[in-house]
């Protein structure tokens, strides 16, 4: 005695009803990680807008003391919006690689970076300070080794921390984003491809691996790659 | 990453659909679940139970009774062991039993595996059921009854016990022990589900019946297989007979104490069940209705979506480094997208599945705590079954016991 054969048969109201089911949450979670993407950005607005305030009142200091007797102070309140700068940059870079971008808060914070640079070439001549300060110009649209050079630029900085004294300050701003502030800044050093970085004044186009950046910023490599920008 | 995104994305779908298919299919049938063929003790066809034994010398003697005190007609039950060349005691108290109970017969042969052990007995049963039982495994009174309703049904070609963990003195409060246990009682669970559209994929070693004739119709347990139990289920799938599943036809095995052995055990499981859904890519058919449709494709697709995880995982540690170093813990938040809203989706319904299935159950003793922990570790231990499987696979290791 045998058994017959089992007829097969289709769920196919199933399997519509869970296509349906799945693409509504689908649909719940693209707009709740849409929301939660929102909510930081506007975190990181008014992280910008403080940020900007307490180097605004840095700058009126300075300006109100032109002694050397506020240096302290003023390296002291420069490191920490330094470094609340630099992470601002790093919670942007996150959100704009899972592509959650707001261009003007973009804006907003390369407005923020080109402050806190000329504050600290100010702060560096005042207070006889030697740090090296570091614009980087990049662009998200157009730069196959942009990427790399931003990642290289940290690792060298993080070989040297411990081998010299100074401090090494990056700046870095898309080219291509229509920044007022980064294409001022572009004009002045005649930077017209990516990456370039401009250490100190000196222009240095291409990419710069970890070993020649190491030399650039401990002062063994005098060689930069364009005109000096201050002719 | 556009590309880690689309398998991030891809993945993300696929398993949340099959996920909420399953659940579908369970609401659908959930009044079916629970319910159970009525005892006939009047149908009591001829039984060959089959003992492949291989160092069983502890469990033997206690599993052979479990037979012998079965609520069965004793002239009807034939139970069969075959020693499979142990290095132990096993075939001398094999001889002992066959002295002392009239049913029982034994024989011993050279060591070929548990599949060339079981094809040995079965061309010298003579049951019109022949069932497959472990030697370190015991089954309860009424196991035989539980089960022979469902042959009834003359489209039935196998029938599948309730397999649970035999849990040791301290019952169940070893964390190894609680985490299969729960386990097998889930997995019980989701293939009672899978009944309900023909998708039964393994006729666990444990205890198993069969109608006699499969064996000439669908052949022999393959030798080659290390997941032997699965294969033949894949094979009757391929045949398009059915498999009946009971929850209550009660079965308890040893289990790995453990990680080294739970390793092993887990790596054979894995890898002889990646081997079989490569041999039985041909049920990836509408030929076989829901099964080649649904399960069959969900079988193959778990295997690439865990190389898919691990693509993943892999390029996001070699493209965002340096937001973890700076950033630390607030990196991980920031990192959040929608594809991880949708995680925690497919995690609740996972939870929520877990829960009904082991409503089932209500007279397993399982706590809440004891729930929380399975639930947060078998993600990673599944993980690292997985990755072992694999690397044993790459390197090309002969799979074994």
């Amino acid at each position: 005695m045998t058994s017959k054969n089992t007829p097969r048969s289709f769920s196919a109201p199933l399997y519509i009803l869970a296509f349906i089911i799945t693409i509504v949450i689908f649909g719940i979670g693209v707009y709740v990680g849409t929301l939660f993407d929102k909510s930081n950005l506007s975190r990181i607005s008014s992280d910008v807008e403080s940020t900007l305030q307490r180097l605004e009142s840095a700058q009126i200091l300075l300006f109100l003391d032109d002694s050397a007797s506020f240096c302290p102070v003023y390296k002291t309140e420069l490191e920490k919006l330094e470094r609340d700068t630099e992470l601002i940059g790093h919670r942007l870079n996150l959100l704009s690689d899972k592509g959650a971008t707001d261009i003007e808060l973009k804006k907003q914070y390369f407005v923020l970076e080109a402050q806190g640079y000329l504050l600290s070439k100010k702060v560096n001549e005042r207070c006889n300070v030697n740090d090296t300060l570091v614009l980087y110009f990049y662009s998200n649209k157009n730069c196959e080794k942009c990427a790399a050079q931003g990642e290289d630029l940290l690792r060298s900085r993080d070989q040297l921390s411990n081998s010299i004294d100074k401090r090494i300050k990056f700046y870095s701003f898309d080219g291509d984003l229509g920044s007022a502030v980064a294409d001022a800044l572009k004009q002045k050093h005649y930077v017209y491809e990516y990456p370039t970085i401009v250490v100190n004044d000196k222009v240095y186009r291409d990419y710069q691996d970890v070993d020649t950046l190491v030399k650039i910023f401990s002062g063994q490599s005098a060689i930069s790659s364009g005109p000096r920008t201050d002719g | 990453m556009q590309i880690v995104r689309i398998v991030e994305y891809s993945i993300a779908f696929i398993t949340l659909y099959f996920t909420v298919f399953i659940i579908l299919l369970y609401i659908k049938y959930r009044n079916s679940v629970s319910e159970k063929p009525r005892i006939d003790k009047k149908f009591t066809p001829r039984l060959s139970v089959i003992i492949p034994a291989f160092n069983e010398e502890d469990t033997l003697e206690h599993c052979v009774k479990s037979l012998v005190d079965a609520d069965y007609p004793k002239e009807e039950l034939d139970i069969i062991i075959v020693d499979d060349g142990s290095k132990d005691k096993t075939y001398a108290i094999a001889k002992l039993l066959s002295n002392r109970y009239k049913n029982v017969r034994c024989f011993t042969k050279k060591n070929e595996g548990k599949a060339a052990a079981l094809n040995y007995a079965i061309t010298r049963a003579d049951g019109e059921i022949i069932a497959t039982l472990d030697a370190d495994s015991f089954i309860e009174k009424d196991t035989i009854w539980r089960m022979l309703p469902y042959f009834k049904d003359k489209e039935v070609a196998a029938v599948t016990a309730a397999v649970k963990v035999n849990e040791q003195k301290n019952k169940g409060k070893a964390i190894l022990e609680f985490i299969q246990k729960i386990e097998y009682l889930f997995t019980l669970f989701s293939r009672k589900v899978l009944v309900f559209i023909e998708a039964v994929t393994v006729t666990p070693g444990p205890f198993s019946m069969f109608r006699s004739w499969v064996f000439k119709k669908v052949g022999m347990f393959d030798t080659k297989s290390i997941l032997e139990d699965q294969e033949i289920a894949l094979r009757i799938q391929k045949h398009n007979y059915k498999i009946r599943s009971s929850m209550d036809a009660g079965v308890y095995t040893e289990i790995p104490r453990n990680f080294n052995e739970l390793l092993k055990q887990r790596i054979r499981w894995h890898r002889g069940g990646f081997h079989n859904t490569l041999k039985y890519l041909s049920l990836i058919s509408p030929r076989y209705g829901d099964f080649g449709l649904i399960i069959m494709p969900l079988t193959f697709i778990a295997i690439i979506t865990l190389f898919g995880v691990f693509f993943v995982a892999i390029a996001n540690i070699f493209t965002q480094p340096y937001y973890f170093r700076y950033l630390g813990l607030e990196a991980s938040l920031l990192s959040l997208t929608p594809i991880h809203i949708v995680g925690l989706i497919i995690l609740a319904l996972n939870v929520l599945w877990i829960a009904w299935g082991l409503l089932q159950f209500k007279k397993e003793k399982i706590s809440a705590w004891q729930l929380i922990i399975y639930i947060i570790s078998y993600s990673y231990l599944l993980t690292i079954y997985w990755t072992a499987a694999i690397i044993k696979e790459i390197k090309m290791e002969k799979p074994s016991w």
